[in-house]
C-alpha cells in the first residue's frame, strides 16, 4: 500500500494498536505490520513524530520506563484518545461505504437490486 | 591510511540530530526515542537471520531519509516551542502590568505634579497591549492542543506576537519615563521599588524577546 494513501490515517491507525495494550514505539511499528499482514509499508521514521503529535493533543500519554529490561517510552491511549478513536472509525466507516457504493461495478449493482 | 567504519544507526541518528532544533530535554527524548526503535529493528533483522551490517541498512532503510522524515519531527519541537513561549508570555505581560500597577500605587503620594495626559495614554496603550498579547497567547496555546492545527504556523504567530509585545510595551515604556525624566528621577527616588522594578522589566523583556527570536526561528527551521 503506498505511503501516501496511509499518510492521512496514521494517527487513527495508531490510536487503534494502542487500544488494547500501552506500548512503546518500535512494538507500534510491528502492531501496523502485523495487522496489516506486512501491507502497511510507510516509512517507519513518520511513526514517531506521529505518537508526539498525538500526545501533544493529549489523545496519547507517552512516559519512559523500564520494558523487558531497557528504558523504553511506553505510550497509552488517554480517555481522550479512545473517544477519537471510536469518532475516527464512525468516519470511516461512512467514508468506506460511500466509497464501496460509488466504485462498486454498475453490472453488479444492478445484480444486488 | 585508517578507514573508519560508522554503524548505519548511528550515522543515521546524527544526522538527524544534527539538523533538528527546539527544546533540548525534547530533542533529546525524541532521538533517544529513535536510536532504540533503530537498535529495536535491527535486533528484528538479526532474529530474522541477517548479519549486523544488512540488518542495520535494512533498519535505516525503513525509517526513511533525513530529508523527508526531519521535518516532521521539527514541526514537534516547534509545537513544543510555541507552547514554552506561549505561557512565558501569558504570564510575564499580566504580571509586569500588575507589578508596576503596585510600583505607581505605593508612590502614590510621593508625586507633586499631576500625571501628564500623554503618560496616561501611553499607560492605556501598554496596559491594552500587554492584555491583548496575554489573551493571543491563551487563544495559540488552545490551538497547539488540536492535532490539525498547523504547528509551525502556530508557533510563528506565537513568535510575532511575543515579539510585538515586547517591541510596544517596552518602548512605550521608555517614551514614558523620558518625556517626564524629572518626574520619573523623583518616583525613583522616593519610592525603593521603583529601581528593581525597573531592572527585572530590562531583564523580562530581553528573555522575552529571546526567547521570541528562537521561538520563530525553530518554527522556520528544516
Amino acid at each position: 500500500m503506498r505511503p501516501d494513501a496511509v499518510r492521512g490515517h496514521l494517527d487513527g491507525l495508531i490510536l487503534a494498536v494502542l487500544e488494547d495494550e500501552p506500548r512503546h514505539g518500535y512494538a507500534i511499528i510491528e502492531a501496523l505490520q502485523a495487522r496489516s499482514g506486512g501491507a502497511l509499508d510507510l516509512p517507519t521514521g513518520t511513526v514517531y513524530p506521529a505518537l508526539r503529535r498525538l500526545e501533544r493533543a493529549a489523545l496519547l500519554s507517552g512516559t519512559w520506563s523500564t520494558v523487558a529490561g531497557r528504558e523504553r517510552r511506553t505510550y497509552t491511549l488517554t480517555r481522550a484518545g479512545r473517544h477519537a478513536l471510536a469518532g475516527q472509525r464512525a468516519e470511516w466507516h461512512e467514508f468506506s461505504a460511500v466509497m464501496d457504493a460509488v466504485l462498486r461495478p454498475v453490472r453488479a449493482a444492478g445484480e444486488a437490486s | 591510511m585508517t578507514v573508519t567504519v560508522t554503524d548505519p544507526v548511528t550515522a543515521h541518528v546524527a544526522e538527524l540530530e544534527r539538523v533538528l532544533r527546539g527544546p533540548g530535554r525534547v530533542r533529546r527524548s525524541m532521538i533517544r526515542e529513535v536510536r532504540d526503535g533503530l537498535h529495536d529493528a535491527v535486533a528484528a533483522y538479526r532474529d530474522g537471520g541477517l548479519d549486523h551490517e544488512r540488518a542495520a541498512r535494512r533498519a535505516v532503510r525503513d525509517f526513511g531519509p533525513i530529508r523527508e522524515i526531519a521535518p516532521q519531527f521539527q514541526a514537534e519541537l516547534a509545537a513544543r516551542q510555541g507552547r514554552w513561549t506561549a505561557v512565558l508570555i501569558m504570564v510575564v505581560f499580566p504580571g509586569m502590568v500588575l507589578g508596576w500597577d503596585l510600583v505607581w500605587r505605593s508612590s502614590a503620594g510621593a508625586h507633586v505634579e499631576p500625571t501628564p495626559l500623554l503618560t496616561l495614554v501611553l499607560a492605556r496603550v501598554q496596559d491594552a497591549s500587554a492584555m491583548l498579547v496575554a489573551a493571543a497567547a491563551v487563544a495559540l496555546l488552545a490551538a497547539s492542543f488540536h492535532r490539525t492545527a498547523p504547528p509551525r504556523l502556530v508557533t510563528s504567530l506565537v513568535g510575532m506576537v511575543a515579539c510585538a509585545g515586547a517591541v510596544v510595551c517596552g518602548s512605550t515604556g521608555v517614551v514614558m519615563n523620558l518625556f517626564k525624566a524629572p518626574s520619573a528621577a523623583e518616583m525613583a527616588a522616593a519610592n525603593q521599588y521603583t529601581v528593581p522594578a525597573a531592572v527585572v522589566s530590562g531583564l523580562v523583556f530581553t528573555v522575552v524577546i529571546w526567547s521570541a527570536v528562537r521561538t520563530l526561528r525553530v518554527a522556520r527551521a528544516i
